[in-house]
């Protein structure tokens, strides 16, 4: 009991001076921060104008709007050997005609049954092409 | 205008030319009190500065509703010690710190500690202090160290009278021991 008490007692005596120090000028330096915190949270915020929110939606936009002119007309800017449109069809019909009329007729018939290969591969090229079988079988 | 007037202060809080100067004279007055209050709470003085500072915004924000109900250093004291809660809780989230481990960096902080001037059985007062429930610290720290009335406490930490006595006695008993043994 008697150690109880002088550790009171003791602790007692040394708690009338504060043991937690402070750096020098501590207080009067965070008077200021905290002053200073407040006159910044306390300054009006800028307003901003129309230009500045829509300036990048704006930008965006036009290099969108560029970047599709670029595409679409740089396309015809490639040299074309087709003067118009039914130019090019009629060509692709006359190689279509082509393919379909040099082949060699005769070498057909005399490719032997066992010649599945090669068969084949006209079957697959007069279906490919719109052609009728039976047609040919009959011509 | 008096410094010590606690209502002219708060009335010059309320008109515009005087803020300033009645929130200054405010913290003038307070501001050590609040500080060591954190600190004991706190032990690291870089975390009592920002929990002091962000409790003197919170009090520049919210001072003009203060109602008068509780006195006005109950008020502050209120805002500091659950500032000063947040911060250790957050400080346990964000670091991923197991909640005992908090108190153990904050007892190995003090021998570190060039800001604390105890001699070794201070030291030790204070790292048995830290082995306390958070509820007992407050109380032991408000009642030995800044020997507040437990009417005041009680108004700070929102715990009946009674309770408070028996938290303070128990964290009397726990301290005690603790030294004993050492």
């Amino acid at each position: 009991m008697e150690s109880r008490n002088q550790i009171w007692n003791h602790l007692d005596e040394l708690k009338k001076n504060e043991k937690f120090s402070v750096p020098t000028n501590y207080f009067e330096k965070m008077s200021i921060n905290v002053q200073e915190k407040i006159t910044s949270e306390n300054k009006p915020e800028e307003i901003p104008n129309i230009w500045t929110i829509l300036k990048p939606a704006l930008s965006l936009t036009l290099f969108v709007g560029i970047f599709a002119l670029i595409i679409r007309f740089g396309l015809l800017l490639i040299p074309s050997n087709y003067s118009t449109k039914e130019d090019m069809l009629i060509d692709n019909d006359e190689m279509l005609y082509n393919q379909f009329h040099l082949i060699d007729w005769d070498d057909y018939e005399n490719t032997s049954q066992s010649d599945s290969t090669y068969q084949s591969e006209l079957d697959d090229y007069i279906i490919a092409y719109g052609g009728d079988l039976d047609f040919i079988i009959e011509d | 205008m008096s410094i010590n007037d606690e209502n002219e202060l708060l009335q010059a809080f309320k008109i515009e030319s005087t803020k300033h100067y009645a929130f200054n004279n405010l913290m003038l007055k307070y501001r050590e009190m609040l500080y060591f209050h954190i600190r004991r709470i706190l032990i690291i003085h870089e975390d009592t500065d920002d929990v002091l500072q962000n409790t003197w915004i919170k009090v520049w924000h919210h001072l003009e509703k203060f109602r008068g109900e509780s006195s006005l250093k109950t008020w502050l004291y209120r805002i500091a010690t659950n500032e000063s809660i947040s911060f250790l809780k957050r400080k346990k989230t964000l670091l991923f710190i197991p909640i005992l481990s908090v108190e153990k960096e904050l007892s190995k902080s003090i021998e570190d500690d060039v800001y604390f001037n105890g001699n070794e059985i201070e030291k030790k007062l204070q790292k048995a202090i830290l082995t306390l429930p958070e509820k007992q610290r407050l109380v032991f720290n408000m009642r030995y160290f800044e020997e507040m009335p437990y009417e005041e406490i009680s108004s700070v930490l929102g715990t009946s009278v009674g309770a408070l006595k028996a938290s303070y006695h128990i964290a009397m008993n726990k301290i005690e021991k603790i030294l004993t043994a050492n």
